[in-house]
Parts: structure tokens; sequence; C-alpha cells
């Protein structure tokens, strides 16, 4: 077999794909596909596609637990696995081709104003709130580069990339995934520590003593609130190591810096979030919706 | 990249591509890609569960629209797709014989051909006496000798395929249409110790002609050759080309090679080319090696290895379960597999727990090697045919 690199032309299933591009990621490869047949009506194999394939060299465990979370998740906000095929005979996910990410959004306008990043969160939290509810599981790696844009004009999101998403360690079975499922989602609870984007994981995921809750992922949402609204993350990079502005909680004076001059409602919801001790943090997703809201209601009048 | 080359339509080739337009069947492939995932996830109640939810959309569809063929057609699809062929087969012979809907050329083409597959893909002691032969149509390649089934794209053994109508008409000749499987087998022999298939079997160029002379067959011919033209162009896998070793492009031998014989590169295959690889193996010792037997176990099971090998090259479909369980009992049924003079003998019985016997008094120089080769094949296809393909 060919190397990758030098790949023009894949075999997905039974049909053949033009490859337009190929994005290295932690587990494995991101492919965006395009066919010569234009099967506009084929529900699964468009013309463009974006399929993800998996490094199985790494943990096997950890690919059947993306997959088995991913297939579970059917919701507007989070995007579909249209299905589990095979990319050159290995195992591939076949999903939908979007417009790119939040991250293309960031460089292409360098930032967005208050009300575009409360309807994006708003959007965002959707999807995990659904996620939560329904199967109890964190997404726990958020950041612009795993949300994806369907819409450009309004921006409309979709959350990818469920492959460090943990269940919570309570009521798995009661809560809906059921027996495979759950087993494999709570196949190490200890990997949910380490793993993750560090510039936005909650600063206590990187102690090894912190409990699985949402407000890991409402972190990462304010985080993602503060660099869509002012195109920048609050570190002093080339100054402060990032990480040494994580454990003191340096960035979180950064931030206020930052967004100093923003409304009081976008202000005190982005703060909130990324607050460096959890408890200060909304504790629901719930409760993050609430906010969106009222600032969206004070962006209206 | 040339975009001026996309945007053409595909041509319609099967009963989902006459269905492609219509948002039901959409709809409905939407549940069954979400049941195949989720058994290749081992979630086998959950995907039962879909199943179930996509036979009442399709039934109620059918039920609301009795008189639309498109609704009888997305319920063969639906049928064929999960494998209950004794349900898809009665509503094909329905929309073709009864006159209650008027079909095209092109329809009544899709779905008779779905009616032959259909009727083929049936276990020897579920065939009707009049039925097609063997599980499977399988043709055996009139430049290498090789077997395979797919008469329309070119060989996966050699890439050959016939260049003129003439050609093509042999090629189909030389299928378990007129031939048993056996003497497939026997061709094969003989045309890998260099004869050619003209050679060996009598009045091929002859039975070529007079098949060419009756106009049913040169039409099936024409469109066969037809087909072959367009996909001569499409992007062709070969079993060579995924076997080869990343490193220096040798054909990798064994299915549970670790590393290249030949320059020592690690072999980093997914588990479907193993499992490639190892059917390609069986079906060349098959070929090469084994005592053919006439018994329509044996006939089976290389269709059905054949059939595999082919939907796992071309359209990495690994084997169903169904598939796999039938491969398991033809191992039982045949009872035993034996090196060329019966020199090593493999006892299938319980293929779980497969034995070799060398017979001294049979056994030639490379008995020992060859049976050690078909033993360690076997081995690793019956975990296979066990377990499923994973990732």
């Amino acid at each position: 077999m060919e190397p990758v690199s030098k790949l023009k032309q894949v075999l997905v299933d039974d049909r053949t794909y033009s490859v337009m591009s190929v994005r290295n990621g932690g587990m494995g490869r991101g492919w965006l596909l395009e066919q010569t047949f234009d099967d506009s009506f084929d529900p699964i194999y468009r013309r463009r596609i974006a399929v993800k394939t998996f490094d199985f060299m790494k943990d096997e465990r950890a690919i059947e637990h993306e997959l088995n979370i991913w297939i579970s998740l059917d919701h507007r906000s989070v995007l579909p696995l249209k299905k589990i095929g095979r990319l050159n005979y290995r195992l591939a996910a076949i999903m939908p081709l979007l417009d790119g990410s939040l991250d293309d959004v960031i460089e292409a306008k360098g930032s967005l104003n208050e009300q575009e990043v409360s309807k994006i969160i708003s959007d965002i939290v959707d999807g995990l709130e659904y996620a939560w509810s329904t199967f109890k599981i964190l997404h726990l790696d958020l950041k612009p580069s795993n949300v994806l844009v369907e819409n450009s004009s309004p921006i409309r999101t979709k959350i990818a990339d469920w492959g460090i998403s943990r269940l919570a360690a309570e009521n798995q079975q009661a809560r809906g995934l059921k027996g495979k499922a759950a087993s494999i989602a709570m196949y190490d609870q200890k990997t949910a520590y380490a793993e993750g984007t560090p510039l936005f994981m909650a600063p206590e995921r990187f102690s090894g003593n912190w409990v699985l809750s949402p407000t890991a992922d409402i972190y990462s949402l304010g985080m993602m609130a503060v660099q869509l609204n002012t195109g920048i993350l609050p570190f002093r990079f080339g100054q402060v190591d990032p990480a040494e502005e994580i454990s003191t909680g340096a960035f979180f004076e950064n931030a206020c810096q930052m967004i100093e001059n923003r409304s009081e409602g976008f202000r005190r919801f982005c703060l909130q979030c990324i607050h460096p001790n959890p408890s200060e943090r909304p504790s629901t997703f719930r409760e993050v919706v609430t906010q969106l809201n009222s600032i969206a209601t004070r962006g209206n009048k | 990249m040339i975009f001026g080359l996309f945007g053409s339509k595909k041509k319609k080739e099967s009963i989902a591509d006459l269905l492609a337009e219509f948002l039901t069947y959409q709809q409905l492939v939407g549940h069954i890609s979400k049941a195949q995932s989720l058994q290749k996830l081992n979630r086998v109640d959950e995907a039962q569960q879909v199943l179930l939810e996509a036979e009442r959309m399709a039934t109620n569809y059918l039920n609301q629209n009795p008189r639309e063929k498109k609704a009888h057609m997305m319920l063969v699809l639906f049928y064929s797709e999960v494998g209950l062929f004794d349900q898809a087969e009665p509503i094909i012979q329905r929309l073709l014989n009864s006159g209650e809907f008027q079909l095209n050329d092109e329809e009544r083409l899709i779905l008779s051909g779905e009616l032959q597959k259909i009727r083929r893909q049936r276990p020897a002691n579920q065939r009707a006496a009049d039925g097609p032969r063997g599980f499977t149509q399988i043709y055996c390649c009139a430049n290498c000798g090789r077997l395979h089934n797919f008469v329309s794209m070119p060989c996966p053994h050699c890439d050959w395929s016939p260049q003129t109508i003439e050609e093509t008409a042999r090629s189909i000749i030389l299928s378990n249409s007129y031939f048993k499987i056996s003497a497939l087998l026997t061709l094969s022999r003989k045309m890998a110790n260099g004869r050619t298939a003209d050679d060996v079997v009598p009045n091929l160029l002859s039975d070529g002609k007079a098949y060419l002379s009756v106009p049913k067959h040169k039409q099936v011919v024409e469109q066969v050759f037809s087909m072959l033209r367009q996909n001569e162009h499409k992007n062709h896998r070969s079993l060579s080309m995924v076997r080869e070793c990343s490193g220096c492009g040798n054909r990798v031998l064994f299915s549970g090679a670790e590393e290249c014989e030949k320059c020592g590169e690690a072999v980093n295959w997914p588990d479907a080319i193993r499992t490639l690889a190892c059917m390609d193996n069986l079906l060349w010792l098959l070929e090469q090696r084994v005592e053919v037997s006439s018994t329509d176990a044996f006939s089976d099971f290389v269709c059905v290895l054949v059939a595999m090998t082919n939907n796992l090259l071309r359209k990495q479909k690994v084997p169903s379960i169904r598939d796999r369980q039938y491969s398991l009992q033809l191992l039982t049924d045949m009872g035993a597999v034996c090196d060329l003079n019966k020199g090593a003998v493999i006892d299938t019985k319980n293929p779980k727990n497969l034995k070799i016997y060398l017979i001294k008094d049979s056994m030639r120089e490379d008995s020992e090697t060859f049976g050690l080769f078909l033993f360690k094949e076997l081995e690793f296809f019956v975990v296979k045919m066990a377990d499923g393909v994973r990732h």
C-alpha cells in the first residue's frame, strides 16, 4: 500500500474518491474526499465527504469507545456519524463534509461580536446538554477546531470528535447507553484526566484529582467564547509559559483585562465559565443556557 | 484537481440507483447504515431494533402505496441488504411477472440481475433442482486461470480483461454456469502450468461463436463488454496491489506475517487485508494444491470463498454473519481437505479444532510445506469466520 502522503485516490467502501486533503490527528486522520460521480441523492456517499480513520496501533479500545459514543448521538448540534465503513481496508467513520471549523472562522474574521458568540456557544451547549442529559456523556476536548461550521450566515455549528469524551461514573446504565456501549465507554476513566488540549482544559484536570462533571466542558466553552470574541486566548504566549499561567490562575487575570469593556452579561458569563475554581463556574449546562439567553435578550433590546 | 471531470451522473446499476432520488429510500438507507454500523460495534440488539424500525418504515410506505413499484423495490432492497433473500425473491418475481407494474428495460434488467443473485446465494441444501449451480456465479480468468466472480471487471489476480466481444463470450462460458466447479479448478491448475484456456477446453473458440449466435446471449455479452470498458477506467483494485510490501513491493505471502519475508519491513496490515490475504491463499491452494472433490459442500466452499474475497477486495465488504456461518458449516460438511496425493490431510469436521495428518506413504517432497501452509491459513480463516473481521 502506498504511503498516505502520496495517495491521490482512496477506496471508501465500494466507491473511489479523490483525496482533497488529509489532516493528521492524535488518534488517526481526517480525510476530505470527493468522488467523480455525483451521487447527489445517496444519503451516505455524497459527492464530497469527510472520513476519519484510526490509528489502531495506539489503542483499539479507545477507538471502539469513540465510535460507540458517536453512533449513539443524534442531535442537530452534533456532527452525525453516517456510517462506519472502510477506507483502504481500515475502519473509518464516514461523515458529511461541512464548511470548516470555528478555527477557520476565527482565521477569516478575526473576531465575532457578543451576540454571534452567544449564538454559537448556545448551539454547542444544546448538543452538550443533550449528550449529558441523555447519556451522561461529557466531550472533554472542546476547542474551535472540534466545532464544525454548517452554515456561515448565520453560523450554525456541530460538535465533532468525541475521541476522549467520557461517560460520568454514576448512572451510566440507567441514563441510556446500553450494555456494551456503556462498558466500553467506561473503559478507562483515568485517561480522561490526562487527555485533551491543554489550553482549553480546566486547570483542575491537570491535578489528576477531579470529578467528571459538566464544569470541565463549561470551562472550555468559556475559553472558546473569549477566543471567538477577542480573536486570541488569554495567555501571554512567548512571555510566560501557558502551563504556569494555568497553574497560577494568571490566565484569568489576563481574560479580565481582555474583555474589560464588554457588556456586563457577556463579561460575567465568560469569567464565570473560565473561573480557575470549578465551584465558581455554572454547574450545569442549563445554567449556561439561562445566562446566554439573558445576554441575547439584552442584546435584542 | 480537475474539477471539470466531476459532476457526471452515475449510471444506474442497482436497485439502490433506481431509488436514489426517493426520500423514503434515503431515510431507509440511513437506518440500514446505522444498523450495520452498530453491528460492526457488536451492538447486535440495538442493530436489530433499528432494522425493525427500518422494516416498519418500508412496509408502512408499501401499505400506503400498494400500486407504486418503488415501494416494492424499497422492500426488496431492505430484505436483500439484511440477507433475508427468501422474502426479497417473491417481491421481485411479482414485480417482474405479475403484469401489475410497468417496468422499463433498465428496471427489468436490474431486477432480473438481483433475482439471479438472490437465487444463487442459496445454500446447496435449499437449492431447487433446476436452480443455478453453485453459491454464486464464478468465472475462471481466461488469461491467468484464477477464479473470480465479476466478469464485468478486470481480473483481480492479473488485471486482464477481454478486449473483444468474442473474448467476452468465452469468459462468460468459463464459468460455473457451463462447467462444474471441479472442472473449473482443473482448468485453473492446467493454466497455472502454462497451458491456455483454448488449449485445455475443447471447442472453446467455436463454443464462443455459437454462444454469440444466440441473440439473447449476444445482447448480454455486449452489455458485459460495455461495462468492462467503463470499469477499466475506474480505480481498479488488484490483490497484488493490496498485498504488496510497503518497503520493497514484494508480495507478502502469509496472512499472519509480521514482517516482509524479503526486506524485513513491518507488515501493518489491518484485519481486513489479513483476511483478504488468507482467503486469497486458500483459494490459490484450492486451485493448485487441494485434492478436488465433486461434493456440493466443496463446490459451495470454493464459491463462497471467491465471493467473500471479491466482495472484500472490491467493496471492502467484510464477510456477513450468514456467509461466515455457512463457510464454517461447509468445512464441517466437507470433513477433510487434502493436499495433493493426500500427503497431508486436514480434518475439518470440527473447524474450531482443526487437525493435520501427514500421511507418510502418500507424501510428496513438498506435502509437509504445503500441508502446513494450508493448515495455518485454514486456522486463521476459521478464527475470522467465527469472530468476524474487526479493524
